[in-house]
């Protein structure tokens, strides 16, 4: 047995058990899907974040190309009115997460949802720090719940979904209504004593954790794990070995992105988010706090899709002469301008194709460097900006990085290597097609 | 009753073969036709629409033990 054949069966034996698993343990599904739902929220942010300085900033790159300062010079006045839209997004994530992953908890152990996820959101402002009294006014810190207040808002929706959903199942806790009480309220005494038997629980705790740590529950979380994982994530050997296995995976007919989709959540979203903040007051990427951030790769090392198959695409253009190899490429080239590769990954097939994993699982590793170093250098302005991942291949770049043209240059460079690489491997693939061909054996043809 | 062939695509193949080799619910039934290492082709009957049923199958394979896990796709050819 070759050792392509030996990695495949240790895949398929080992891994997909473990990512099955991954993808359908409720606790990493209920952070994954919390945040894909918190997601077009942080989006919408975003782009209008970007609109606001790119069109109603008198330097704003799309006011400087249609003229629109000179056209009206009162444009900056504008800026104001979109200014408030991050509070009621990114500066308020962790609201929506705690909410979220209760709620996808009790969702998993069929309880009832809503009132999980609001017993959540309520024992968060109950282990919150207290508000600050100032000139006789109460004043509550909007310190933790953004960015610095995800890990508590994860580990509080974890436990009370999971305390919720439990205790609500016991008939002993519930209590019964008689028939003719609507059934709206009928539901909220259903599970009164499990939120009361949480809310008491948490006071305690958060009042044990206080006398032991005064600063708080926030503080120390923040300090104890979520810093230490986000530089952990901040950091470009760690941004390209999860690029790696989630391209690896991928390759193997395993969901890379979903299986590494909650690691990536706990390791980067705070330094996205942080990012986004600061362009939000500054009106610029430059000198954002973080380089490193999971854009990097969306930005530069997934153009077509995982494995940047945009650059494979071209590089059969280029350089293939089989009939079937270019049907595929036309086929493939436009849904792989919005990034989606379907046709390609199962079209020549590139899933197990013992040439192509190669370059499938190094092009965006290189590419992930090349953003890097132009970031570090100051070539670049670090990514920013989210963006939606169906935008063509280097315009990720250029609008992550709130307009900056050299950040489209370095797209394409990125798109540019990625078909250098792929173009040896994609003569290499014709290569052996031809001879499975003369002999007449096929690589597909192969019992599954 | 309507009769469609459905391809199916993933890595992980013999998975999917498994799963819907002789596979029936109360709204579909599916039997394995071919397959290779990437490729499976199954004929599915159905009371279903085409989309629906393809539909349907990825929604029984992602609530199956190994389909949140895999990358795959189901469509009717």
């Amino acid at each position: 047995m070759g050792f392509m054949a030996s990695f495949e069966r240790v895949m398929e034996k080992a891994l997909v058990p473990v990512a099955a698993k991954l993808n359908s343990q409720r606790h990493i599904v209920a952070i994954r899907d919390a945040f894909i739902l918190a997601f077009p929220i942080t989006l919408a942010g975003s782009l209008i974040v970007l609109l606001n300085f790119a069109v109603l900033a008198p330097d704003g790159f799309i006011a400087k190309m249609l003229f629109l300062n000179k056209l009206f010079p009162n444009l900056a006045d504008f800026q104001q009115v979109f200014a408030p839209v991050l509070n009621g997004s990114t500066s308020i994530l962790s609201i929506f997460i705690v909410f979220l992953i209760a709620r996808n908890i009790a969702i998993a152990m069929k309880a009832d949802d809503l009132l999980c996820g609001l017993t959540a959101l309520s024992t968060f402002f109950i282990v919150y720090p207290a508000y600050t009294v100032v000139d006789g006014a109460n004043f509550l810190s909007t310190q933790w719940v953004g960015a610095q207040g995800l890990f508590v808002a994860m580990i509080i929706g974890l436990l009370v979904g999971e305390i919720f959903s439990r205790l609500s199942k016991s008939k002993r806790l519930q209590i019964t209504m008689p028939a003719s009480v609507p059934p709206a309220i009928a539901r909220t005494f259903k599970v009164l004593f499990p939120i009361v038997i949480i809310t008491v629980l948490f006071s305690v705790g958060n009042a044990i954790i206080l006398a032991i740590y005064p600063n708080g529950i926030h503080e120390l979380i923040y300090a104890m794990i979520q810093t230490p994982l986000k530089n952990l994530g901040t950091n470009i050997f760690s941004l390209i070995i999860l690029a790696i296995v989630s391209n690896l995976l991928w390759v193997f007919g395993i969901h890379g992105p979903n299986t590494v989709a909650a690691i990536r959540e706990g390791m980067f979203a705070e330094a996205g988010l942080e990012n986004l903040n600061y362009v939000a007051a500054h009106g610029s990427a430059w000198g954002a706090p973080y380089p490193v951030t999971w854009a990097i790769n969306d930005a530069f090392a997934n153009y077509g899709g995982s494995g940047m198959t945009l650059g494979l695409i071209i590089a059969i253009f280029i350089a293939s002469r089989r009939k079937e190899y270019r049907d595929i490429g036309k086929l493939s080239i436009a849904p792989g301008i919005f990034n989606i590769n379907e046709p390609i990954i199962f079209g020549l097939p590139v899933v197990l194709n013992p040439i192509l994993i190669f370059p499938f699982i190094l092009v965006p590793a290189i590419n992930i460097l090349i953003g890097y170093i132009a970031i570090t250098t100051k070539l670049i302005p670090p990514i920013a900006y989210a963006v939606p991942w169906t935008t063509p291949g280097p315009l990720i770049a250029f609008f992550g990085t709130g307009g900056n043209w050299m950040a489209l240059v370095i797209g394409f460079v990125c798109l540019a290597v990625s078909t250098l690489v792929y173009l040896p491997f994609v003569l290499a693939s014709n290569k052996a097609a031809a001879i499975q061909e003369s002999t007449g054996t096929s690589n597909n043809d192969l019992p599954a | 009753m309507n009769t469609y062939r459905i391809q199916m695509n993933c890595g992980q193949i013999s998975y999917l073969c498994e799963f819907f080799s002789e596979y029936e619910d109360e709204q579909i039934k599916t039997n394995l036709l071919s397959s290779n290492r990437v490729q499976a082709v199954f004929e599915a009957m159905t009371a279903l629409h085409g989309e629906e049923a393809v539909k349907h199958l990825k929604q029984v394979f992602q609530q199956s033990k190994f389909g949140p896990g895999l990358y795959y796709t189901i469509k009717k050819i």
